[in-house]
């Protein structure tokens, strides 16, 4: 089962939805292999109580879209996506000391004008989602977060983006 | 010069000596010959892997040269994390005698380098800091073994990894 429409802050997202990460091109991204360290929290992400890892939902939001919303960006030339059932299967190594465990719920943008906020009414910017679990202050140790990267990275089906082919769209373009 | 070309030994007195060399060479079976053709056939496979493997190199350096370009609005890395890899990965490359493949390599978002090796169940990274850290860290995907190691990429590397390397070559 995909989702249609997005559910609420923090609800998870259906098992079956395609969820789809941006990422630079690795030397060897044409291979068809993820880099791990495209699943890395920067340090504007750690900095929040609960990060989550930015990812797109297929349903709601196509990759031209995910980019756009972006900053149309030509360096974001690929999109890993995995599956939420995927993600959530994936535990640590060791397993020992507990982590929190992964999961992939709904990231709602907001835009904010006179300092009131509002959604975010771009166009895809529904489709907003991301993978908690990933700060790196809740996972034990530096191992335990490699792991979970690099399984990440196992898991992710690589698709190029014809970015080249596409124009920077007006930001406030909106639904 | 003696052709390798395999030929039924003739009768003919005349090319008695071609006839016996040959038989030399190839051996009641051809044995000796498919050795030597085997040899000639390692060779070449060797040098075209010694020119793929320099083109791969010349690849990576190209990479660190665009990823740390400053004509590009924001470069991904510092000119300085960029040198610094290509020490880390010149000297891993060293200690594996010149041996372990050239690896893939991504930047990361706290301008970080990260150099990966995949071979089968076998996965290593060397993470490479603009603070000079470097980073090791192994997973098997089949046994779940774990190993990381981190060390200052200006120091010698740590011996003890040799053995984790020749997993890659």
């Amino acid at each position: 089962m995909t989702a249609n429409v997005p559910g609420a802050d923090w609800e998870s997202l259906p098992s079956e939805e395609w969820v789809a990460r941006l990422a630079v091109a690795s030397k060897d991204a044409e291979s068809g292999k993820a880099n791990p360290v495209a699943f890395e929290l920067s340090s504007r992400d750690e900095a929040e109580t609960r990060p989550r890892l930015s990812v797109w939902a297929k349903s709601i939001t196509s990759y031209e879209q995910a980019w756009q919303l972006m900053g149309a960006n030509q360096k974001y030339c690929f999109a890993f996506c995995l599956k939420p059932s995927d993600i959530r299967s994936i535990r640590p190594i060791p397993k020992e000391p507990l982590a929190e465990p992964l999961d992939v719920v709904w990231y709602p943008l907001f835009t904010s004008t006179n300092g009131e906020k509002f959604p975010d009414q771009r166009l895809g910017a529904q489709g907003h989602a991301g993978i908690s679990g990933l700060k790196a202050g809740l996972i034990p140790n530096k191992a335990q977060r490699k792991s979970l990267r690099s399984q990440l990275a196992d898991h992710a089906r690589v698709i190029p983006l014809p970015v080249g082919e596409w124009k920077e769209v007006d930001a406030n373009h909106s639904t | 010069m003696p052709t390798l070309a395999p030929r039924h030994p003739s009768s003919d007195s005349a090319s008695f000596a071609t006839t016996s060399f040959e038989l030399f060479l190839h051996g009641p079976d051809g044995k000796i010959l498919r050795e030597i053709q085997d040899h000639s056939r390692k060779i070449l496979e060797a040098q075209a892997e010694t020119t793929s493997e320099r083109s791969r190199i010349a690849d990576l350096k190209r990479y660190l040269g665009q990823v740390s370009s400053h004509e590009e609005e924001e470069p991904l890395i510092s000119e300085s994390t960029a040198a610094l890899s290509l020490k880390a990965w010149s000297e891993i490359w060293s200690v594996s005698g010149r041996r372990l493949p050239v690896p893939d390599a991504c930047p990361g978002p706290e301008g970080q380098l990260l150099y990966t090796w995949d071979r089968e169940e076998h996965h290593l990274e060397l993470e490479i800091f603009p603070d000079g850290r470097g980073e090791l860290f192994y997973r098997n995907r089949k046994s779940g073994e774990l190993w990381d190691l981190e060390y200052m990429v200006e120091d010698f590397i740590p011996a003890v990894i040799f053995g984790k390397l020749r997993l890659f070559m």
